[in-house]
């Protein structure tokens, strides 16, 4: 309770010996955000991953249907903001609401698709802009995932899984309007959305969303917020040039392999399977390595 | 100009008049009713030859379209405002209009209802007052919009042409209802001269409510809109122009969007190639290397199509 209440001037409040890392923690925050209030690079980031999604017709769509082309890109630039504002029931518009957004997504969407010589693509896909791009829109969804969370607590102050989902989906809407954006396209792959294989993306935003509500809540953690705030964005960035660089594409595989095969059906179904294989022995019936199938097979006949 | 009476003058006041008249008209059972028939025509014409039994086995989904494509503009822009989305049902009137709208579209005995409509000047008659209905709702959209959000106009044009045109974008649920599901047809894809009409009539109503590049009376403006729909709707039906706005749009495409600078290209490459054979190439040879890059960019682009036709399957 004792950091919320003074989160926004905090260094000026807190203790000598907190001053020194509070003041670097308060720096780096305000450089954060200064960073997320210019979305260039996020913007320039959704609307390549568009274009990678298109393929090799991206050229031919983007000449034949230039609506649909500018409107799903807008949708996946701002499909945090839309996803957030449709859970929590507010204008689904309002993301349409600021000009200046909307020019800029608009001016990039332009330069990526029709740009000569496709310049800034090609140059989007050179290693270390490659880099730049991706950090810079790391640091944007943490500044998104603190301002879902917060946003939430202030709607719904006791209801935690609240404050998680819109945090995440502040975070990593863009999965899951995806499928919505793809019909804008015109297509419609249904087996393939974010749900089904959420991405390591997703998952890094829901423990962040976790951890925001957590210390909105004020019991569990009493760690200042700007440091966690610090820790989030190094997280993320972290994984992300991880994944850039050398392609770790899911850190998380390993624990949920494990978890998995634990609680999610594995030991039951383990032992379900040498249960019915010892029912088969006792029964005097050849024992093969698929004895679910067997003792299937046992009932039917 | 002797056949006419000394008192029919066309004159400003007199189109000002008009248009205030034409705007106060209440729309409620005559427009509502065009309108309404319409959709339910769309909905019945859209369904096919099977049309009259699909309505027999699965009355309820019939209504359920029907109903979703006659309030479509409403249902669409209240869920962009984050208002309730069943808020159109609320009016029982309109709900009760459109629903015997409906039984008479496809019940009626003998199919009485549905021929008259398909015949020629009666259909004309109806598209002409739907479309002065259209306006209505467009100006409604955009001036309730204002209200909400009086300094993002791009929010304002967006509700207008949701309100105008929302049939289109809400056929996709409406199809999904009839349980059919074609998402490779919809109207973000190809819009249609309507959509990009009510996009035009609400960019004026916009400029028109700012009052600073459009100075005229707001009544003579709605005029003119009404006018501008009812005048390609005449001509659509009548002369079968289907968009008179797709000369306009082919030059912008070609040279804004792409088209100059993939000619540039073009242009570079095959002038690389010639370097790297080291002689100038003929314009002859440059040529039709273009036309053989262009038959390939078709066949690749008539691939495209039939691949995502293939996955959409």
């Amino acid at each position: 309770m004792h950091w919320r209440a003074i989160e926004g001037h905090s260094c000026l409040i807190r203790g000598p010996e907190q001053g020194r890392a509070a003041n670097l923690c308060t720096a780096a925050k305000s450089v954060v955000q200064w960073l997320a209030r210019y979305p260039v690079e996020p913007i320039t980031r959704m609307i390549i991953e568009v274009r990678d999604d298109l393929g090799n017709a991206a050229s031919i769509f983007s000449r034949k249907h230039p609506l649909s082309c500018w409107l799903s890109s807008m949708l996946m630039c701002f499909a945090d903001a839309f996803l957030a504002n449709f859970l929590l029931g507010e204008p689904v518009i309002a993301p349409f609401k600021r000009h200046d957004d909307v020019i800029l997504a608009t001016v990039v969407w332009y330069l990526v698709f029709y740009a000569p010589f496709d310049g800034i693509y090609k140059l989007s896909k050179v290693l270390p802009v490659k880099c730049v791009l991706a950090i810079m829109k790391e640091i944007k969804r943490a500044y998104k995932v603190s301002h879902g969370v917060s946003h939430a607590a202030k709607l719904y102050p006791n209801s935690y899984l609240v404050q998680v989902l819109v945090g995440t989906a502040k975070g990593a809407g863009s999965g899951v309007v995806r499928t919505l954006e793809q019909l804008v396209r015109g297509v419609w792959l249904p087996t393939h959305n974010e749900l089904l294989r959420p991405s390591f993306a997703t998952k890094a935003c829901a423990i962040a969303a976790t951890v925001l509500a957590m210390e909105k809540s004020g019991n569990y953690l009493s760690v200042p917020h700007d440091l966690i705030y610090l820790v989030i964005v190094g997280f993320f960035v972290y994984f992300k040039l991880a994944a850039v660089v050398f392609h770790v594409t899911d850190p998380f595989a390993p624990i949920e392999n494990l978890f998995c095969a634990v609680f999610m059906g594995g030991i039951w179904d383990a032992v379900s399977r040498a249960l019915a294989a010892s029912r088969d022995r006792r029964a005097g019936v050849h024992t093969n390595e698929n004895g679910v199938v067997s003792g299937a097979e046992k009932k039917e006949q | 100009m002797g056949w006419l009476p000394q008192d029919w003058r066309l004159d400003h006041e007199m189109l000002i008049d008009a248009g205030g008249q034409l705007q106060r008209i209440r729309m409620y059972p005559y427009f509502d009713t065009a309108h309404y028939l319409l959709m339910c025509l769309s909905v019945r014409d859209d369904l096919g030859p099977t049309g009259v039994a699909f309505s027999r086995r699965h009355p309820f989904s019939c209504w359920l379209s029907s109903m979703l494509m006659s309030f479509a503009g409403s249902f669409l822009s209240s869920f962009l405002l984050g208002e309730p989305i069943i808020s159109p049902m609320k009016r029982h009137d309109d709900v009760l209009l459109a629903s015997i709208i409906w039984y008479l579209v496809f019940y009626s005995p003998f199919d009485v209802v549905y021929k008259l409509v398909k015949l020629t000047p009666i259909r004309v008659v109806i598209s002409i007052i739907k479309e002065v209905q259209r306006a209505h709702k467009i100006s409604h959209g955009v001036s309730y919009a204002a209200r909400l959000y009086p300094e993002s106009y791009l929010v304002q044009i967006l509700v207008g042409v949701s309100k105008g045109a929302g049939s289109g974008v809400v056929k996709i649920v409406e199809q999904l209802v009839r349980g059919s599901w074609a998402p490779n047809q919809h109207e973000m894809l190809r819009p249609s001269f309507t959509t990009k009409a009510c996009v035009i009539a609400s960019i004026l109503f916009t400029l028109e409510r700012q009052s600073m590049y459009v100075t005229a009376p707001h009544d003579l403006v709605y005029l003119c809109v009404v006018g501008f729909f009812a005048y390609f709707k005449l001509a659509a039906l009548l002369l079968g122009v289907t968009d008179p706005l797709s000369p306009v749009e082919n030059v912008i495409c070609a040279v804004l969007m792409g088209g100059v600078f993939d000619a540039l290209a073009r242009a570079v490459e095959s002038t690389k190639e010639a370097v790297q054979k080291k002689r100038q190439p003929t314009e002859e040879e440059i040529l039709s290397k273009e036309r053989e890059k262009e038959l390939k960019r078709k066949k690749l682009s008539a691939a495209a199509a039939n691949g995502s036709d293939k996955k959409n399957k």
